[in-house]
């Protein structure tokens, strides 16, 4: 039989429009210019007919047709503003509008409000309905982010399905039935989404609002500026809404490769910290003991004066710590006055990396776009908490999953996704590198091991069908992320992930925050006998050091071991800091340089794809602070450097002559994996006490997000997640303080009980700057066993031990 | 914490090998906890979500959509007003008004002595007994005021 042809030609409005076969009447009139008007389509999802809007006249069709569903056929006649098209826009609207409460003076999508428009444009401008409106006590707060006006909602679906078939969360419902249907959470409980603020921009009404935004601003009065998230890595695109100074909101700014138009909530609600208050504005220089504030210059002449006293003394006595934070170009100047001038070559952007972890021993970040990722099959996450992690990676996940793919996780606790997981390998804390090792083998033909897999906690028939399916899979993808990078078998993870790369996987390292992958490509990286960032610290504390000097981070709370960060506070004469706030590490530091934020500067960033993206200043920043690239080129010209450069377009051309292939748009890719990773097939020793695991959450209390109130609120106090059958044998309940020690170090948590975490494990959340884990972390000691008992609160101020609110 | 007894706990685990959705073994199951504990409370819906490896807002939305399940406590019997298309033009808006007299409350709640939910419901499939009401399993119509005193009387001694 012959094949249908590819595409068919039909009339829309007397114009002939030819588009590929299978799409629908709505897409046609939109390819050729033709307005219809819409509410519950939206592009992303498949189309529902619910809202009744989108009519058009179809000839030989008895009724009008809804043409977001209807699949266009070769000839047919479809008018789209003929009498009876218009009539019925416009009744519909009526209908809509019936129940609406015509609040546009005080709503926030007022001018930027679908149904507003749509009413100007197909409306009849007047109304027939002289009844009373429904009226509901408004408005119903849904948690830290999210507001709801009932009475405005069309019911157009859009935001349930966004959960369905989108975010996979199923956050929103539709409660009741007809009439009397609403929109809500079950119980209005919070809403427990990370990706709600997408449904405030797709409602096509005011029903769905931003705590944030709230009664803030008009869209006219905000100036949109270009910009890049800062957070995870991933580099969502944003618009930032700027008004009077202010960002007003954070939107999602459409890159379909890439974000599409979506964001994560932290990207769109975790911003208010730009504009904290307690922002540095002046310099602060250690004198008798105390931190005081002082000029640019003579905080300038001071660092500037004892990195040239350490070069004299010999090259080699000043480390960097840091990078992440900044923009392309400042670490690009970073390290030519660090490797050029200072003469050092101990510079390193992964300062949370253990010594020798398998973390400092390959390049970060994807191995292809996460475009790629839905026409992937199979998709192993080893280490990776992924919607904790790189939330908007997972929407590309889901969309895989819906295609078919299936989805295996090797991790010591579930992960919230579970249900769209096929395969869960729980295994034993330390027990991912045997695991993962196991089914590379397998996958090349050995027959795994199940009396060992099955030691290391997971279910050798889980094991069997994974590799059954890798062997098959198209396009088989795994993730590794930092738990397993940085755990103790991060090597023998690595060494089985070069042997499925052999074997067809694509490996991709997830690991890096903000820029961390543009800070990689400009060198801010351990030179020839370089120290890496763990090893610095580690001289540091020997006395190897002369100067540490700490940009955007902070290792006092981001170190895995907070001892030996100490220590080398302790025994390094000049510790500089920029940042935007008094951190813990500024807190003990000699000089703290107030600096600029992403929002506040220009120039270009990687994101974890190697994608390079240009960010526009949006807002001046605080009086006083200085971009990081600018205190840089002062500290050069203090050091007798004649360097000149006109903008970030003239360094960024520097940058390009050094980095091949870095271009704005185009994609610094990470090579495949390439190393000889030592293996160890040996299992960790068992526990009969509890095991710490520690983990990112993508709502946490940090320098940031602590002063970003949604946020905050969204992550809830610092917890330590307990299995209920061993929070019963300790007498600990739900919400209850709870001691957590190891040795004389001991953190006070709120008790979180929950089956997320299994029995003999707890799990603390990273993150949390007032209550930092890495007190109970040891480098020494990859594997932790705590202690945990119940106190109460009275008790809980001790010396060691912090109150969690 | 579960809160249903093994037995129907494996019996909602059961449901969805006869069906080809999972979803659509969340009605059945649905129906297995109420009869249960008499009613939906809130970590009960949470528990068949769990069980079926289902969203429990979804479970909660479905459960909030029929009238047949409670998200509290019902009276002692339940009596559901038909007010679709049929009844309604024969009438049962008169009866409506009947049953809110009688039973001193409005649809949707329970009466004060706890002895009857009232609510008024979708279409019942006994449009040729319109205009009809059930109460618990049992239909009866086409009803008068007089009748439905009848009915009340009788159930209120049950
Ligand atoms: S809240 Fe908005 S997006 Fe959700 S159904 Fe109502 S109108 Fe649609
Ligand atoms: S996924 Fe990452 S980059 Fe994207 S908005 Fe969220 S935090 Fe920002
Ligand atoms: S847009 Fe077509 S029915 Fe809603």
């Amino acid at each position: 039989m012959a094949e249908p042809p590819a595409t068919v030609t039909l009339t829309i409005d007397g114009r002939a429009v030819t588009v590929a076969r299978g799409t629908t009447v709505w897409h046609a009139a939109e390819q050729a210019g033709i307005d219809i008007p819409i509410f519950c389509y939206l592009d992303r999802m498949p189309p529902l007919g619910a809202c009744r809007q989108c009519f058009v006249r179809v000839e030989k069709m008895a009724r009008l047709q809804t043409s977001c569903t209807l699949v266009a056929e070769e000839g047919m006649v479809v008018s789209a503003s003929t009498p009876d098209v218009r009539g019925a826009q416009e009744r519909n609207l009526e209908f809509l509008l019936i129940n609406h409460p015509l609040d546009c003076p005080i709503c926030d999508k007022g001018g930027e409000c679908p149904l507003q428009d749509q009413t100007f444009a197909y409306g009849s401008g007047r109304s027939r309905f002289v009844e009373l409106k429904r009226d509901f006590a408004k408005p119903v707060s849904l948690g830290s982010v999210l507001v709801l006006d009932r009475e405005r909602c069309i019911l157009c679906w859009r935001c349930v399905r966004f959960g369905e078939i989108v975010a996979g969360d199923d956050a929103l419902k539709g409660f009741e039935r007809g009439f009397q249907t609403e929109i809500n959470t079950p119980f209005t409980q919070p809403v427990r989404s990370k990706f709600i603020g997408n449904t405030i921009s797709i409602c096509p009404v005011g029903a769905l609002t931003s705590r944030t935004y709230r009664f803030q601003a008009r869209p006219w009065d905000n100036d949109a500026v270009p910009s890049v998230c800062n957070h995870c890595g991933l580099g969502c695109t944003v618009w930032l809404d700027v008004r009077d100074q202010t960002v007003a909101r954070v939107r999602p700014r459409e890159t379909p490769d890439l974000n599409d138009i979506w964001l994560c909530d932290l990207g769109q609600f975790g911003f208010e910290w730009l504009h904290a208050k307690d922002r540095l504005t002046r310099p602060l220089v250690r004198k008798n003991g105390q931190l005081v504030e002082t000029t640019w210059d003579e905080a300038l002449d001071l660092v500037a004066a004892r990195l040239a006293e350490s070069r004299q003394r010999g090259a080699g006595r000043v480390g960097v710590l840091g990078g992440a934070r900044l923009t392309n170009e400042d670490n690009f100047l970073l390290r030519r006055v660090f490797r050029e001038i200072v003469g050092t070559p101990h510079l390193d952007h992964r300062l949370d990396a253990r010594p020798g972890s398998a973390s400092l021993q390959v390049a970060w970040g994807l191995r292809g776009p996460l475009a790629a990722i839905p026409e992937s099959s199979l998709l192993l996450l080893v280490g990776c908490d992924i919607t904790e992690e790189y939330p908007i990676a997972w929407l590309r996940m889901k969309q895989a999953v819906d295609h078919g793919a299936q989805l295996y996780a090797i991790h010591p606790k579930p992960l919230e996704i579970h249900r769209f997981i096929t395969g869960r390998l729980i295994h034993s804390p330390g027990a991912e590198g045997v695991v993962l090792a196991q089914i590379a083998n397998a996958v090349r033909g050995q027959k795994p091991d199940a009396k060992v897999l099955q030691e290391a906690g997971v279910d050798p028939a889980v094991v069997a069908g994974l590799v059954a399916r890798l062997r098959a899979a198209a396009r088989p993808m795994v993730f590794i992320g930092k738990n397993a990078l940085e755990g103790p078998a991060g090597t023998t993870v690595l060494h089985a992930a070069q042997r499925l790369q052999a074997a067809g996987c694509m490996i991709h390292i997830m690991r890096g925050k903000g820029n961390a992958v543009g800070a990689a490509l400009m060198g801010v990286l351990p030179g020839p006998g370089g120290w890496t960032a763990p090893e610095m610290i580690q001289q540091a504390a020997r006395g190897a050091l002369d100067v540490l000097y700490v940009l955007g981070g902070d290792p006092a709370t981001e170190v895995g071991d907070a001892h030996a960060w100490a220590a080398a506070r302790e025994h390094t004469p000049l510790v500089v800091v920029h940042d935007l706030f008094l951190t813990a590490t500024g807190r003990d530091a000699d000089v703290v340089l107030p600096a600029l934020t992403y929002a506040e500067k220009h120039g270009t960033v990687c994101n974890l794809e190697g994608r390079v993206q240009q960010i526009e200043a949006a807002v001046r920043g605080p009086a006083g602070a200085r971009g990081d690239g600018a205190i840089l080129l002062e500290l050069a010209a203090r050091l007798g450097a004649e360097w000149s450069y006109g903008g970030w377009e003239e360094i960024f051309a520097d940058a390009r002559a050094a980095v091949p292939g870095l271009e704005i748009g185009a994609f610094r890719t990470p090579p495949p994996l390439q190393g000889d990773w030592p293996a160890n097939g040996a299992l960790p020793a068992r526990s009969a006490d509890l095991v710490l695991i520690t983990g990112e959450v993508l709502f946490d209390r940090g320098s940031m997000t602590a002063r970003s109130p949604a946020i905050a609120d969204l992550a809830g106090p610092p917890s330590v997640w307990v299995h209920p059958a061993d929070a019963a044998s300790r007498g600990l309940v739900d919400g209850a303080l709870a001691q957590l020690s190891v040795g004389a170090a001991g953190l006070v948590l709120r008790a979180r009980l929950t089956e997320e975490v299994p029995p003999g494990r707890v799990y603390v959340p990273r993150g949390y700057d007032a209550v930092p884990v890495n007190r109970l972390l040891s480098w020494d000691q990859p594997l932790v066993t705590v202690s945990l008992r119940a106190i109460d609160a009275a008790a809980a101020a001790g010396p060691g031990s912090e109150v969690a609110p | 914490m579960p809160v249903l007894r093994d037995e129907a706990r494996d019996e909602i685990r059961r449901l969805p090998d006869h069906y080809e959705h999972r979803q659509s073994a969340l009605i059945p199951a649905l129906f297995v906890a109420q009869r249960e504990i008499g009613w939906l409370p809130p970590d009960t819906l949470r528990e068949v979500a769990d069980l079926l490896d289902l969203p429990s807002s979804e479970v909660t939305s479905v459960a909030s959509f029929y009238r047949f399940f409670f998200l509290e406590p019902p009276g002692r019997h339940l009596v559901l007003l038909c007010t679709n298309l049929a009844c309604a033009l024969n009438g049962a808006e008169h009866i409506r008004h009947h049953l809110e007299a009688r039973l001193e409350i409005p649809p949707g709640q329970i009466t004060a002595d706890g002895i009857f939910t009232f609510r008024e419901s979708e279409c019942l499939a006994a449009c040729y007994l319109a205009p009809m009401m059930m109460v618990d399993c049992d239909r009866f119509g086409p009803l008068t005021p007089k009748s439905v005193d009848e009915i009340l009387e009788r159930y209120r001694a049950r």
